[in-house]
């Protein structure tokens, strides 16, 4: 590769001393020029020449011209790739070797949909062919073995020698664990503001009470209701905290369980004992369907008791006033089943693959008066899995009731 | 690239918006060299004021920039 400065050559006319140096200074102009284009290509600041030749003027572009784009290439984050038109891999980035744990020289040559799971290959052979002419992005999963990852993958037209596509494939992985954060953050948030909710409601009642007690006219039986009301409220807060610190014991594998020989109507007739009154007060009407037989399980009586009375209080709680409330138990095989029914607003179906998961009635039935902290059924499932068993929802939808039933191993 | 984002930062800091740049791509266009004696790429080429300056390079020396485009007095052999 030559330079070449063109120079309009000596001349052979005799000219005026002016013009001799006027001439002069514009050679010399071009002589600095010369030597500081020999210094920009000395110093790496020239990334081509242009050459002058028979065809016409040729481009010649020095190789270190383009480092600093293959450098990006293949040191960014993202994966990315080069197509043929026929969706072949032209060339892969480390990145994407790194992502899909296979070397270049493996995946050079495959077609690109079969980096995806057999569900996702029309997409991703549709997002090729879309892109030989306009850019198109997708969110799917990559093939990491017999793993799957979520991606998003761009694709863009680049015609040059053989190439028509160009891909770029960023892991979501960090952000779909982080948005689940997030998710489990706001629950958290909504919880506690639930908490404070439903710890403050029983306040009101007992600052009441209180002042009637406190004052001197009030009259015997008001003295005495008062004193039964303040009772009743703190209770409600006592049961709340004993939920509340339940389950922070059962997902931190800290509750432990006296587990003896019982007979099931033990933890049933305490559970009713303490269900009774509300489900009274609703005015619904409680059916039991229970067995002459006597059953026996190996259980912690109270902890079971636990479990079936936040099972009755919320068939109470979630119908409406006037309801039934069926409470029946069988042995089914190796298993004792307890199940609650009752006629109530029932479970969407969206919302019945997460009714047992912790906060998850704060989410959807804010704004009902039923109270609560939404811990319940999470707290029920704990314990009957404490206890080797399962529980298991039913609902035939929003206004079509619900059952619970309780899956324990029967002792004989 | 290097050298448009480098003449631009020296237009604004000594020029103040009197003046203009056109970009010529002679990946696309080789033959647009030939008019302006162009030989290496990028070259700045000063159009105005006559005469016609060319300055090869990605211009990251604002100094010898300057110099050549003769805004600043620069070490002169005359």
């Amino acid at each position: 590769m030559s330079l070449r400065i063109h120079s309009d050559g000596p001349r052979s006319r005799v000219e005026t001393a002016a013009q001799v140096r006027a001439e002069n200074r514009k050679l010399q102009a071009r002589l600095r020029e010369a030597t500081q284009a020999l210094d920009a290509i000395r110093g790496g600041g020239v990334d081509a020449f242009v050459v002058g030749g028979p065809e016409g003027e040729r481009v010649y572009v020095l190789e270190t011209a383009n480092h600093p784009y293959r450098r990006m290439v293949e040191q960014m984050l993202q994966g990315a790739a080069t197509l043929d038109r026929g969706a072949q891999v032209l060339y892969v980035n480390p990145s994407l070797s790194r992502l899909t744990g296979a070397p270049a020289e493996e995946l050079v040559g495959r077609s690109f949909p079969s980096l995806f799971p057999a569900d996702q290959r029309d997409v991703l052979e549709d997002l090729v062919r879309r892109a030989r002419t306009t850019p198109a992005t997708l969110e799917s999963r990559l093939l990491v073995g017999a793993v799957e990852v979520p991606v998003h993958v761009a694709a863009n037209p680049l015609a040059i020698e053989g190439t028509a596509v160009c891909v770029m494939i960023t892991d979501l992985t960090a952000e779909r664990r982080s948005t689940a954060l997030e998710q489990a953050d706001r629950r958290k948030d909504e919880f506690v503001a639930t908490l404070a909710h439903e710890l403050r409601n029983p306040l009101a009642p007992i600052v009441n009470s209180a002042s009637i007690l406190n004052s001197s006219g009030s009259s015997q039986s008001e003295r005495e209701g008062a004193g039964k009301g303040i009772d009743r409220q703190a209770r409600v807060m006592g049961r709340l905290l004993d939920d509340l610190q339940d389950v922070s014991r059962i997902t931190q594998n800290r509750l432990e369980l006296r587990k003896e020989r019982i007979g099931l109507r033990t933890p049933l007739e305490m559970a009713l004992e303490t269900s009774r009154p509300l489900i009274e007060a609703s005015g619904h009407e409680l059916i039991l369907e229970l067995p002459a037989e006597p059953l026996h399980i190996r259980a912690d009586a109270v902890r079971l008791a636990q479990v079936f009375a936040n099972l009755l209080n919320n068939a109470a709680k979630y119908t409406d006033p006037g309801g039934r409330i069926w409470l029946s138990a069988m042995r089914d095989g190796p298993h004792v089943l307890v199940a609650v029914r009752d006629t109530g607003i029932g479970i969407s179906r969206e919302a019945l693959p997460r009714i047992f998961e912790m906060f998850s009635q704060a989410d959807q039935a804010v704004g009902r008066s039923q109270g609560g902290l939404g811990i319940g059924l999470s707290l029920a499932r704990g314990l009957v899995e404490l206890h080797g068993g399962s529980i298991e929802v039913q609902s035939g939808g929003p206004g079509r009731g619900s059952e619970f039933v309780v899956r324990l191993p029967a002792a004989d | 690239v290097a050298a448009l984002a480098n003449l631009k930062r020296i237009c604004e800091e000594h020029l103040q918006g009197s003046y203009s740049i056109e970009v010529i791509d002679l990946l696309k266009d080789p033959q647009l060299a030939r008019g302006d004696q162009i030989v290496a790429i990028p070259t700045l080429v000063r159009r105005l004021p006559p005469p016609i300056r060319r300055i090869v390079g990605d211009l990251s020396n604002a100094d010898r920039t300057l110099v050549g485009l003769q805004i600043r007095a620069g070490p002169s052999k005359q």
